[in-house]
């Protein structure tokens, strides 16, 4: 398959992810443990997108980091593998990073 | 007839506020995906077309990440997958929050990210919820793309957003809507618990994986704090004891 038809394939299961939740019926969200989950869940998923774009990519690179800066020498090539950030805003930062590191 | 009075509703209403302000920083990010998404390969329609059909930011980084990392377009597919699992979690807090109908349902689905999510559920009043989902879901849309674009076409010479010192924006935007609800005790409760399991969770599993590892957290505790206090209104709502 092409990198078009790979692109609209990932843009699909992506847009299915998210329409998945919207097709679940109303007496299923009608159960009063979903009522609690859900009025209770909204704190805890703010903490955690706060804590992993804050600390978490920091964390594990930091970690990462730290046997390259005891042994010196050129940066090491851009690892794409470990994409540990998760909100917009750290994974712009690291992309930014590796951007740079590529380029200058 | 005058919009007057409509116009200024939504200039006090904070989750309009906080929408826009959410959009702003997180959109102008666009400009590094859309930069680094051409270095990895890929064209500027397809960098386009990512932000515009996948849009979740997480996932279109995984993906580009991949290809230019040299993985194959089935390796940035699954990574891109796995990372948008969330999103399936956002769309039944959505769906039970907002209840959309008709053509509202699959536009709902698709403005479901991290930012229209957090922006309706940090709302306590349904009007509240629904203008904050419409703000920042339309508001990020709208400039991600711009941005991208221009990232796409401009490329490196427009230089970095993280020295225009708005990196720590969207990060201030999400703790300003978790604030609020602090103040009581049940969710600081499962704030703490939620933020310790993905700090502790980062290092050892892959990303988009400690959110979910903190939902389920969040969701057991809620239900423990409910069985110790039930509500009168849903008690009466189920034959189950409560």
């Amino acid at each position: 398959m092409s990198l078009w038809g790979w692109v609209v394939a990932a843009c699909g299961i992506a847009y299915a992810t998210k329409l998945a939740g919207y097709l679940l019926p109303d007496a299923w969200l009608d159960r009063p443990w979903v009522a609690t989950v859900s009025s209770g869940m909204p704190a805890g998923l703010l903490a955690s997108l706060v804590g992993v774009n804050t600390l978490g990519s920091g964390v594990s690179r930091v970690v990462d980091a730290l046997p390259r800066l005891a042994v010196g020498g050129p940066p090491p090539r851009p690892d794409y593998s470990g994409w540990r950030p998760m909100g917009p805003t750290s994974e712009a930062r690291y992309s930014c990073e590796l951007y740079r590191s590529r380029v200058v | 007839v005058t919009l007057q009075p409509a116009a200024d509703a939504l200039r006090a209403s904070p989750a309009v506020r906080m929408g826009l302000s959410i959009a702003a920083a997180v959109g102008v990010y666009g400009v590094s995906f859309g930069a680094l998404s051409v270095t990895a390969g890929l064209s500027v329609p397809q960098t386009c077309a990512l932000s515009a059909l996948m849009f979740t930011g997480g996932s279109q980084f995984a993906f580009i990440g991949v290809v230019g990392g040299g993985g194959t377009l089935a390796a940035a597919t699954t990574a891109a997958s796995l990372l948008g699992v969330r999103n399936a979690l956002y769309g039944v807090q959505l769906n039970a929050m907002l209840r959309p109908r008709g053509w509202r349902r699959p536009v709902h689905a698709h403005l479901t990210i991290d930012e229209s999510m957090a922006t309706a559920g940090a709302q306590d009043d349904p009007v509240e919820q629904r203008r904050g989902f419409w703000t920042a879901g339309v508001g990020v849309w709208l400039l991600w793309n711009l941005f991208t674009l221009v990232g796409a076409v401009v490329g490196s010479s427009i230089g970095d957003p993280a020295a225009w010192g708005l990196d720590g924006a969207a990060v201030a935007a999400f703790l300003g809507l978790l604030w609020p609800r602090l103040r009581a005790r049940d969710p600081l409760v499962v704030a703490v618990a939620a933020a310790f399991v993905t700090l502790v969770a980062v290092p050892f599993v892959p990303a988009g994986v400690p959110i979910i590892i903190a939902a389920a957290v969040s969701a057991a505790i809620a239900v423990a704090q409910h069985r110790g206090r039930p509500a009168p209104r849903e008690a009466g709502m189920s034959g189950r004891p409560a």
